[in-house]
């Protein structure tokens, strides 16, 4: 039981970390900022997820067992809506998308890092 | 009400700023901090009182009656009560000026913010005079400081937010350096109390840890008290800064740095440490020599007087380092009645000064022209603080530079009693500047056309009652000196271990 | 030997601290400077000082960011070229590499011999349980035996928001289109109109502020006391402010009343102390307040300087605030935020 629990827990950091780093590499390499978004997106709800739960699977205690589904509770409350607001912040400034012709994008075209604030 | 006297010096301004912020007029907001001003005045009197009555010159409170190291100590002794002396004394006569030129900068309804921050900025100073806890002098120095970049921001013009600005970025290494220098001590001994931290030290004193710890000190220090080549902050914070304002920082704050300075060397590391063991005097002593003539040959070249007067201070901060540097009873003495001494005469001529920028509406020595005539009384007052600056007899200037030339003597130093000398002979040009123009220039005739200001006429009594309050005092301290020499010399006494 | 995370960490500090200065967009420098803070609240967590951690956090990488952003509204973006000098790098090295020599002889770190640890604090251990009967030894030390430290500090906040006010507040003078900020307001998100940006904040305000409560009353037993709460539901306020508009917000927590609370919150501290004066004790010796049961006296005197740190401090976080947003035309692109009333 205790191997198996180990096992799982090992897994799910792995699988973590792992998805933690393949958000950080497309944040770097995806061509603009929808794509960047969409690729940390996935740090934030699937790679630390699978981190919490690895951590979930070791907590022990319930009180902290408790904590660690209430954190994940609200980054899955707060991640994308933050992620959203910036998405929607771009959009609305008139940051391009890659790929697709200009004229097919409605907006004004902005200077380079040109953001407005973020929540 | 008398055992926690040492206490109510600090908390009356520091508990008076909060609700003077509260309120309603103007009047109101004045009169109250000049009330509470003159109770801090009554009560460091009091404590200067309680003080002769004691023993051993000391008086301790423990606050929150948990006793030292544990809990944080206050501490007086001939040295800070002497210094509470000066800050409330000085923090009483400046109020009663008004704001002068920063009445003008202040939002309408915001005026009582003013009263609060110039208590803020005496609670902060007082509070740093009074403490026993290495940690709690940054705490206050923090509420004086970030008191004093608000206030000099309120000048006229645009430059004087950045002169606050420059003040603030230099202020802040300052005061990181000393709070590095805190935690080190820390970290060494186990201790935040002055008094722990000197029996606790010896043991560990040749370590780097301490070595890097007292350099630290000194530079933080340095820098916030202007020492040469640390004081490129001083000139713009004190020319752009209204004139109240530069009357009370370059009368107390600098000072109260002077009484840190002295208080880490002297009481925490021993003058055996800093200067057999380390030599720090080698360095300190042509510093302040190079600021003596520096500061003075500055300040001759100036086109405002008080440009003129900041640069002059940077070179009066060189006498009060050298009578540090001497590291002998005397040479304590002379730096810490050039302190008080200093005090008077360079708060009263920046009043007087206050008093023309009031009338004429510039400080440029330009504008001094003929000034004698118009405005006999604060002319008058621009002459007698100069001669103390100088250091005429009869003034308080010659009582301190009499002191110094004697602890340099003692020394055998005779090329630096020498150099003291001449430094005045500079002082006497840069006041000379100031004298001619007001007594032999006719004003330029174009220019009070030009104008069109009304004809400039003598300050209000108001303004005038203050300024020849300090600057009458440079006159009867330079003539009776039991106050200043004799609280300086047991301060002094006890200060290098001699005993009151 | 397991490398310690610590070492990570601070390479990272480093790496940010050298990219702020090297940074010439300024918008992104402030953005770094968030991640610096938390950074630092990461490496303190570590260090087991999970309350400066809590205040780095909602400080440095929420309220200062945002004061960064609303001052490089009304600035330009891009910082100005400077010649490069080599003295102030010199200088810089040169003071990091004394700081250096001097740690060499110090004690290491976590070694339960080094002065800190047999000197004061185990009096400090001892007393929070026999004087005191709270566990947070932290809090204990920081409202009793440094409690005068703790009404400077506090003192140190009010003075900050004094000195701001004195300065940004209302001096207004040009409240027209001067300056146009490099931020345009036509092309300003407004954080109101996306829904789903609002009905998020809604429902996370609430427990912010809830969470910033329970800093404050459970700051006897776990991590935390007046400055974090106070921080934390500032920053709670704020962030309402951000998506509502300033004038909105205005509207919620006019400025009197703020200055007011922040004045009264020094008050309540100083006061506190002024009881125990007159009751009898040294300034702030809560023992003084309940003469049969000293513990019950200080427990007292804690929840009330605390409450006062709290008041001062939140009042203290969003008057600043209103001070840097309500700036000509930062304002503006604000209150478009705000739909424009």
């Amino acid at each position: 039981m205790e191997l198996a629990l180990d096992v799982a827990s090992w897994f799910c950091l792995t699988v973590g970390a792992a998805l933690c780093v393949i958000g950080a590499i497309g944040t770097l390499r995806l061509p603009d900022l929808y794509t960047r978004t969409h690729a940390a997106s996935i740090t934030d709800t699937l790679g630390a997820g699978l981190v919490l739960l690895g951590c979930l699977l070791q907590a022990g205690t319930p009180l902290v067992a408790v904590k660690l589904v209430m954190i994940y509770a609200f980054m899955l409350y707060t991640g994308p809506a933050a992620g959203h607001a910036l998405v929607k912040a771009a959009y609305a400034r008139g940051v391009l998308a890659a790929g697709i012709p200009e004229e097919a994008q409605e907006g004004e075209r902005p200077s380079e890092s040109d953001l407005p604030e973020e929540p | 009400m008398n055992a926690h006297l040492l206490v109510l010096e600090v908390v009356v301004p520091l508990m008076a700023a909060p609700l003077c912020m509260l309120l309603p007029s103007k009047p109101a907001a004045r009169m109250f901090s000049i009330a509470v001003a003159w109770i801090t005045l009554y009560l460091a009197w009091s404590i200067l009182g309680a003080l002769g009555a004691t023993e051993h010159g000391v008086i301790a409170y423990e606050l929150g009656g948990f006793p030292p190291p544990f809990g944080i100590e206050l501490r007086v002794d001939w040295a800070n009560a002497y210094l509470l002396l000066l800050v409330s004394g000085i923090a009483a006569v400046v109020l009663m000026f008004g704001p002068g030129s920063a009445g003008a900068a202040v939002a309408e309804g915001r005026h009582a913010f003013f009263y609060t921050a110039v208590l803020l900025a005496l609670a902060g100073l007082l509070g740093i005079t009074v403490t026993g806890d290495a940690f709690n002098v940054f705490v206050f120095l923090e509420v004086s400081s970030l008191a004093s970049y608000s206030l000099i921001g309120l000048g006229r013009g645009a430059r004087a937010p950045m002169a606050a600005f420059s003040y603030l970025i230099m202020g802040t290494i300052g005061g990181t350096l000393f709070l590095l220098g805190v935690g080190l001590l820390y970290q060494m001994t186990g201790t935040l109390n002055m008094a722990d931290l000197t029996t606790r030290l010896p043991d560990v004193l040749d370590t780097r840890t301490i070595v890097l710890a007292l350099a630290l000190l000194i530079v933080g220090v340095g820098i916030k008290l202007a020492v040469y080549p640390l004081h490129q902050w001083l000139p713009n914070a004190y020319s752009f800064a209204p004139s109240v304002v530069s009357a009370f920082l370059a009368a107390t704050s600098t000072k109260v740095m002077y009484y840190v300075l002295v208080r880490i060397i002297f009481t925490i590391f021993g003058a055996a440490f800093v200067f057999e063991t380390l030599h720090a005097d080698y360095l300190l002593l042509p510093l302040s020599l190079i600021a003596m003539f520096g500061g003075s040959l500055a300040a001759i070249y100036q086109h405002d007087l008080k440009r003129l007067l900041a640069y002059s201070s940077v070179a009066q901060v060189g006498y009060m380092m050298l009578g540090l540097t001497l590291a002998s009873a005397t040479g304590l003495t002379a730096g810490l009645v050039h302190v008080f001494n200093h005090a008077l005469m360079k708060g009263g001529l920046f009043l007087a000064v206050g008093c023309i920028t009031a009338q004429v509406g510039s400080s440029a020595m330009g504008d001094l022209r003929g000034l004698g005539k118009r405005m006999p009384f604060t002319c008058a007052a621009l002459v007698v603080g100069g001669l103390a600056l100088i250091g005429v007899p009869s003034t308080v200037g010659f009582v301190s530079k009499w002191y110094l030339v004697q602890a340099a003597l003692e020394q055998d130093l005779l090329s630096v009693a020498a150099l003291i000398l001449l430094s005045s002979l500079l002082a006497v040009v840069y006041v000379w500047r100031v004298v001619e123009l007001c007594y032999f220039s006719e004003p330029d005739a174009t220019q009070v056309e030009v104008t069109g200001r009304p004809p400039v006429r003598e300050a209000p009594l108001g303004q005038l009652l203050p300024t020849w309050i300090l600057i009458g005092s440079t006159i009867i301290f330079g003539l009776t000196t039991d106050l200043t020499v004799g609280t300086a010399s047991k301060a002094a006494a006890q200060l290098m271990g001699v005993g009151p | 030997m397991d490398f310690p995370v610590e070492v990570i960490l601070f390479l990272f500090l480093l790496a940010t601290a050298l990219t702020v200065a090297l940074l010439e967009d300024l918008f992104a420098a402030a953005m770094m400077t968030g991640i610096f803070s938390l950074l630092s609240a990461c490496l303190f967590t570590l260090m087991d000082a999970v309350d400066v951690a809590f205040t780095e956090a909602a400080v440095g990488a929420g309220v200062s960011t945002v004061l960064f952003l609303s001052t490089l509204a009304l600035t330009a973006q891009r910082e100005k070229q400077h010649p490069f000098t080599w003295f102030p790098l010199l200088l810089v090295i040169l003071t990091g590499a004394c700081l250096v020599t001097g740690t060499l002889d110090m004690p290491h770190y976590g070694d339960p011999k080094a002065p800190i640890h047999v000197h004061v604090a185990p009096e400090y251990i001892a007393g929070a349980e026999r004087d005191f009967g709270i566990p947070n030894i932290v809090t204990n030390v920081l409202a009793s035996y440094r409690g005068y430290d703790t009404f400077g500090e506090t003192v140190v906040i009010f003075t900050a928001s004094v000195g701001v006010m004195l300065l940004l507040g209302h001096r207004r003078r040009r409240p027209g289109p001067a300056h146009r900020p490099t931020i345009t307001p036509e092309g300003a998100a407004r954080m109101r109109d996306f829904a789903i940006v609002r009905v998020v904040s809604m429902g996370v305000i609430p427990l912010i502020v809830l969470f910033g409560l329970y800093v404050q009353f459970h700051g006897d037993f776990g991590p935390g006391g007046g400055f974090q709460a106070g921080v934390i539901i500032g920053a709670a306020v704020i962030l309402y402010g951000l998506i509502f508009g300033l004038s909105t917000l205005q509207r919620v927590v006019p400025s009197p009343l703020l200055e007011t609370g922040i004045a009264l919150g020094v008050l309540l501290y100083g006061g506190t102390g002024v009881a125990s004066l007159l009751m009898g004790g040294h300034y702030l010796d809560y023992a003084v307040f309940d003469s049969d049961d000293p513990k019950h006296g200080r427990h007292l005197g804690i929840l009330l300087v605390e409450g006062g740190v709290g008041i001062a401090v939140t009042c203290a976080m969003i008057l600043i605030f209103y001070s840097f947003a309500g700036r000509a035309l930062a304002r503006e692109a604000f209150d478009e935020g705000g739909g424009g009333q």
